[in-house]
């Protein structure tokens, strides 16, 4: 797929959880809108561009927070990377991968992130923040998740004759 | 298989050093300039996006929200009355004050502040931090380390500015810390922010009576925020005998997440950043 449209739907999905994302509070978090974007990307092209959505989709995170520039691309480019890991085809067509992969990965980039929040000075508690933040966070991620997936289903089939991210 | 996998393997390894590196420079204040450049240029889409999403949620919130509203429009009305009132009493009480201050030859200033109104375009996309993202800055006066306040109480302050943003961080963040003290006995303390929302007043000294519903202000001490802002009530007490120091659970009087409007105080210099 062209790397300006991805870029685009990266960007906008940062924007758009900046913004937006904040008048939608559920069970007290904000739901994510680039982590589902790029577990759906990663299991439906591979962890190759799934790895490139969480680079340039947790940068646009990075530099739309408060927070360490880096520690979303981090965090966002092993999700892309690991999600892939389980990968088969026989579940691509099925929702259940992505809803277990979503709900994984949140939990995964939460406890990453606030282990490394932790290391740079924000007086945060592991334990309290998984039970009280992580978990909530990734049950709506889930519950977003087939509104994701689906479309980017549908767009991946549009732009199958792309190949790979084109720069 | 072999082959593409390797591939991604070192593609991971390469955007991971990326982000590292990216995050060591961030330390080092490298990276500011293009933050400043990327928040300048998406400023302008948030306070669109914004806009929009405050429209939509105030009309879903207005249609559910009807018959409660009538009930509490006639709760507070009555709330009204009874507060005119009081604020007829409390006048009288603040002219004996100065009276007796006058006659005392004591002399108190009340600060003036020049505050700027804001608009909220953004908040931090992270359920861990707390900042705010208004659609003013340098161009109106802003400076880092500008206090922000609303009606309610102390807001936070600005940790970045460009000439059409601001970045705000807000008490609650959990890397924020005030000097306040309660206003009851004046025991002094430091307001740090929690996860969910809430501050814990620490270091306030055993011997030192804390009781729940007690109002905290700003100290003034540290020179980062002028004196006397509402900070929050106290809504819990950890006392331990054992311990060299007493904790207070603080909850702010604003809503955090029905900001629309803040205030920039413009004519207070912190005299130094934290």
């Amino acid at each position: 797929m062209n790397i300006y449209l991805s870029v685009i739907i990266l960007v906008g999905g940062a924007i758009l959880q900046s913004s937006l994302a904040p008048h939608l509070t559920v069970i007290g978090v904000k739901p994510s809108i680039v982590l589902p974007l790029v577990v759906a990307w990663s299991i439906i092209r591979g962890s190759v561009e799934g790895v490139t959505w969480g680079f340039v989709g947790g940068l646009a995170l990075d530099l739309l927070s408060g927070g360490p520039v880096g520690l979303s691309a981090f965090t966002l480019l092993l999700v892309g990377f690991l999600t892939n890991l389980g990968e088969s085809s026989l579940f691509k067509s099925s929702l259940m991968l992505p809803l277990v992969a979503v709900f994984v990965s949140s939990l995964l980039s939460d406890g990453l992130q606030v282990l490394v929040l932790q290391g740079s000075g924000w007086n945060l508690d592991w334990a309290e923040a998984m039970t009280r933040t992580a978990v909530p966070s990734a049950i709506v991620n889930a519950v977003l998740m087939p509104f994701v997936y689906v479309p980017l289903q549908w767009l991946s089939r549009r732009t199958q004759g792309e190949g790979e991210l084109q720069w | 298989m072999n082959g593409f996998r390797g591939r991604s393997v070192a593609l991971v390894i390469l955007l991971a050093v990326l982000s590292l590196l990216a995050l060591v420079l961030d330390k080092a204040g490298a990276l500011s300039p293009l933050r400043t450049m990327v928040l300048q240029a998406t400023t302008p889409i948030q306070w669109v996006v914004s806009g929009v999403a405050v429209r939509i949620e105030g009309t879903f919130t207005t249609i559910q929200d009807l018959g409660r509203l009538r009930e509490e429009n006639a709760r507070l009305s009555q709330e009204v009355e009874d507060l005119r009132a009081r604020v007829v009493r409390l006048q009288e009480a603040e002219i004996e004050n100065r009276s007796l201050r006058e006659q005392l030859g004591f002399r108190q200033t009340y600060p003036a502040y020049d505050l700027l109104p804001v608009e909220v375009v953004g908040r931090d996309p992270s359920n861990y931090l707390q900042y705010l993202t208004v659609d003013k800055g340098t161009t109106d006066g802003i400076r880092v380390g500008s206090v922000v306040v609303v009606p309610q109480g102390l807001l936070g302050r600005v940790v970045a500015v460009g000439s059409n943003f601001s970045k705000i961080l807000l008490i609650t963040d959990a890397s924020s810390s005030v000097n306040v003290l309660l206003q009851s006995s004046r025991a002094t303390g430091v307001a740090s922010g929690q996860l969910g929302g809430t501050l814990l007043m620490k270091y306030i000294p055993q011997g030192e009576v804390v009781r729940l519903g007690d109002m905290v202000l700003t100290s003034g001490l540290g020179g980062n925020f002028p004196k006397g802002l509402i900070v929050g009530r106290v809504t819990e007490v950890r006392q331990k005998d054992i311990e060299l120091f007493q904790e207070a659970v603080v909850e702010s009087l604003i809503d955090f997440q029905r900001l629309e409007v803040v205030y920039v105080i413009r004519n207070f210099t912190p005299q130094r950043m934290e």
